[in-house]
């Protein structure tokens, strides 16, 4: 009840009423009321959000009429394709400023970035920032502007081009960015100040599935072959050499300062060292105990948790490895062997190309191989390959050429062309997979294939990649950090997580439909899916008239009991190509008794305006919690107070949410009855803004496991 | 506890509503309950109350490119909207529902041996209020559980002060006429 009494506005009462038993009448009807009324929180919340709706759409209808244009409305996701249209759809955004001191030839400085509006770019994609000059790195790191909001790390890999990375790894899938350069803060190497450069405008691809398209479809291609998930930083700082343990539970690696390091594959711990500094090269034993590592003039054992360190040999080494469950090194002159020392039949050079099979039974030296219990060499053709990765079964050997990259017997015979790549590192830890970083991206040899199949699995920065011998780990490089991340390439289809695979059959089916294949689309149907592209006002499978559809994105996504459901966004475009509308298709996908998942339900409707503030791009759940993912990192003070799970009767439930970057983690409730996830405008991003639109979302459709 | 905000600020929140819809997110926050309630009051049905709310704030959202400040609270413009609407449903249906079920008392109200007396009295006064004539019945009822100022009243409903008084006067009197013995003094 509302906190009023029997006083009122008694200055107009008394004005009102002279008697005063009316005064007293008016008093009691002031002081009493109905029962506090109280509207259905669905009802309220729904109404807000078709309100928000109706307000956006009216927005950009005078938006695009000319009136109250501002920069943000024009670079907010609606405008994002009119944008593309005035920016006369280039591929690299070519900025000329015009400096009044500019200390180039003109005066002039030329900024280019390596993202376009029209090609979507990996999550993991770096943005590169390229001046015509040297820039001051301080100034031009402060100017730079994201939105989303997004916290990133700088990297000059020279005086002119600066690389910007998320913190957090990576892009939010499915999102549309800018980056600005603020005006006049950034400043050239000389001092002189940028005064305007525009903005770069890219769109990050949807998190790629490793799961082909449905049976229902004959013949659409899949999306990219796709394969990793749950990347993770498990180190900061570089590595000049990493190893797995044999299970795959942590990592070992040498850092920067030259310690031996062990970081866990959750990275839920800091890593801790091991020995060191001035670690040289380790190998870990088979059974992921021991380590034997080498520092400029000794070698030594350490157990993998730091304990029991014991020094071999005083003595300068090439190589160790493992023998067994023995230790074993390479000298410039000798092996030495659990079993004895084998001389080799001429002295190493400093930096030699020198390498101890898995199994320590044989040696790679420029060229030739030494067999260690025979004590026969193999020499190779001349000039030698580059050497790259023993086979695990130390076998055979792994190299580069002129050609690319290829597997051959030790001895150098049977060689076979896997890959046109020519690259400097390549890691081969499990038998019938090698991958390697190249081609702007992580790459796999799938070595079961006949020929053997290289592809791309994922775009983006993956240095220095190590997979683990055993289960799904895979390590690898990246901005200035060591991350570690599953693997799904080579593994059952089980793996997969649902919303992945829905991913994969929106992506196709759209691809069907903006290629004007009524057949192909059809396959991703089921009967009442069909009945919603067929009923008049509905959404429509096929624009038989322009404006067609061009192209389109996911916006939203988020797995149900029984599927997923999309927000994508549909681009049309006029006969010459060029964009003219948007509009938002919501699509609900089920899996059919023989588990191919289609779409079940479709309904269409105005493109909604994002990126005013976070806006959620998909929750799922994974084990005993929520995971909400937006697409700005977020303030952390206002995710208590910004996003909540309610009850049936709209209650909040007394849960700690925990933030990281953009990534909100709730507990799910034992037993608490359905449950909704509420967003409200309290939840800000790191820049202060708002979320721009309530969330509402029944949660008791999300079964455990439902997890992207 | 947070201060209310000015008219100043309202009058800014508003005008940014006209363009920004955040802004307009903002004024629906603000004035839901009050809206919904007074609505709910009329038509004592959640359904009606529902498309009623639901026709006050799409109106409200698409004429607010023509609103402009007259000094008088956002809300007041809100109302005016919410009896139209409720006005225009009236015309073709009336409301059903007992009054009986939606009478309590303030917080702040009488001992409990007075509750019962009380409840009673307000119940037959309540009942009285729904027999009066529409415009006395919106006049009291945004005056008395609404608390809101004469003049805001008249804007409301179209009126002038004066007659806005007089309505009330005249309700306030037709009730008393017929209430039959002399209220009980409450605390």
């Amino acid at each position: 009840m509302s906190p009023r009494d029997f006083g009122g506005d008694f200055e107009e009462l008394d004005e009102l009423f002279s008697d005063p038993e009316d005064r007293r009448l008016a008093a009691i009807l002031t002081s009493v009321q109905a029962p506090e009324v109280t509207a259905d929180p669905a009802f309220r919340s729904q109404l807000r959000r078709e309100l928000m709706q109706e307000a956006w759409g009216r927005s950009e209808r005078r938006r695009r009429k000319g009136g109250g244009a501002s920069w943000r409305a024009l670079f907010t996701p609606p405008g994002f394709a009119w944008a593309g249209a005035v920016a006369g759809v280039v591929m690299i955004a070519l900025v000329v400023v015009a400096l009044s001191h500019g200390p180039g030839r003109d005066g002039t400085v030329y900024v280019t970035y390596n993202v376009d509006p029209i090609h979507p770019v990996a999550a993991v994609q770096p943005i590169e920032v390229k001046f015509s000059q040297p820039m001051d790195p301080t100034s031009t790191q402060a100017a730079v502007q994201i939105t989303p909001a997004t916290q990133v790390n700088f990297q000059w890999t020279d005086p002119t081009t600066l690389k910007i990375t998320p913190a957090s790894g990576s892009f939010a899938p499915n999102t549309q960015y800018t980056v600005n350069i603020a005006p006049t803060v950034a400043k050239t190497a000389t001092g002189a100040a940028v005064p305007a450069v525009k903005p770069a405008l890219f769109t990050v691809a949807p998190t790629p599935s490793p799961v082909p398209t449905p049976s229902a479809t004959p013949s659409v291609s899949p999306t990219p072959p796709a394969a990793i998930s749950g990347e993770h930083q498990v180190a900061s700082g570089s590595a000049s050499a990493m190893a797995w343990l044999p299970d795959g539970s942590a990592l070992l690696y040498i850092a920067g300062d030259g310690r031996l390091m062990k970081a866990s594959a959750s990275g839920s711990a800091p890593p801790v060292a091991v020995a060191g500094p001035g670690v040289l090269r380790f190998a870990v034993s088979p059974d992921g105990s021991t380590a034997i590592f080498a520092s400029a003039g000794a070698v030594s054992t350490v157990g993998v948790d730091g304990s029991k360190p014991n020094q071999l040999a005083a003595v300068a080494t090439l190589a160790v490895g493992w023998s067994a469950d023995k230790p074993e090194y390479v000298t410039d002159s000798s092996v030495v062997t659990p079993t004895g020392e084998v001389k080799l039949d001429h002295a190493l050079a400093a930096g030699s190309a020198v390498a101890l099979s898995p199994d320590g039974s044989r040696l790679w030296y420029g060229g030739h191989v030494l067999d260690l219990t025979s004590k026969k060499v193999s020499d190779w053709p001349s000039p030698p390959p580059t050497f790259l990765a023993w086979s695990p079964d130390s076998q055979r050997v792994l190299y580069s050429n002129a050609s690319g990259l290829a597997v051959a017997a030790f001895d150098g015979s049977s060689p076979v062309t896997v890959s046109g790549s020519v690259v400097s590192g390549a890691s081969w830890s499990r038998a019938s997979l090698i991958v390697y970083s190249g081609g702007g991206g992580l790459r796999a040899i799938d070595l079961t294939a006949a020929p053997p199949n290289d592809e791309q699995v994922a775009a983006g920065e993956y240095s220095q990649p190590v997979l683990a011998p055993a289960g799904q780990n895979l390590a690898f490089a990246r901005s200035g950090g060591i991350w570690a991340a599953r693997l799904l390439k080579g593994t059952t289809a089980s793996s997969a997580a649902p919303l992945d695979k829905a991913a994969a059959v929106v992506t196709s089916f759209m691809q069907a439909r903006a290629g004007g294949s009524a057949d192909q689309a059809q396959g991703f149907l089921d009967a009442q899916g069909r009945r919603d592209f067929t009923t008049q006002g509905g959404p429509q499978l096929l624009r038989s008239t322009t404006p067609k559809l061009s192209r389109s994105f996911t916006v939203l996504s988020g797995s149900t009991a029984s599927g997923a459901r999309f927000v994508e966004r549909l681009v049309l475009a006029d006969a010459a190509g060029k964009d003219v509308d948007q509009l938002d298709e919501t699509l609900t996908l089920v899996t059919d008794p023989s588990g191919a998942i289609l779409v079940d339900h479709a309904v269409d409707g105005a493109a909604f305006a994002y990126g005013g503030g976070p806006a959620v791009l998909a929750v799922t759940r994974d084990g005993n919690s929520y995971k909400v993912e937006f697409d700005s990192d977020l303030t952390p003070a206002s995710v208590a107070g910004g996003i909540r799970l309610v009850d049936a009767a709209g209650k909040p439930l007394a849960l700690q949410p925990s933030v990281q970057g953009r990534t909100v983690t709730l507990p799910a409730p034992a037993g608490a009855g359905p449950i909704r996830l509420v967003v409200l405008p309290g939840l800000k991003d790191k820049n202060g803004h708002g979320a721009a639109v309530e969330y509402d979302l029944d949660l008791s459709a999300l079964a455990p496991g439902a997890a992207s | 506890m947070s201060s209310l905000p000015s008219h100043a600020d309202e009058v800014q929140l508003v005008e940014r509503a006209k363009r920004d819809p955040a802004a307009f997110g903002e004024l629906y926050d603000r004035h839901f309950s009050q809206i919904y309630r007074f609505v709910y009051s009329r038509v004592r049905d959640q359904s009606a109350a529902e498309d009623v709310t639901s026709e006050v704030f799409m109106k409200a959202l698409r004429g607010i490119g023509r609103y402009q400040d007259t000094g008088r609270p956002f809300s007041a413009w809100l109302y005016q909207i919410a009896v139209n609407a409720v006005n225009d449903r009236y015309r073709s249906q009336k409301p059903t529902e007992d009054i009986d079920s939606q009478v309590a008392v303030s917080d702040r109200g009488p001992a409990l041996d007075e509750v019962a007396i009380l409840n009673e009295e307000v119940r037959q006064i309540w009942r009285l209020v729904e027999t009066l004539p529409a415009p006395q019945r919106a006049a009291m009822v945004l005056k008395f559980q609404e608390d809101m100022k004469i003049d805001d009243i008249a804007a409301v409903m179209g009126k002038s002060p004066g007659a806005v008084k007089l309505l009330i006067h005249r309700g306030v009197t037709r009730i008393r006429e017929n209430v039959g013995a002399a209220p009980r003094r409450v605390r």
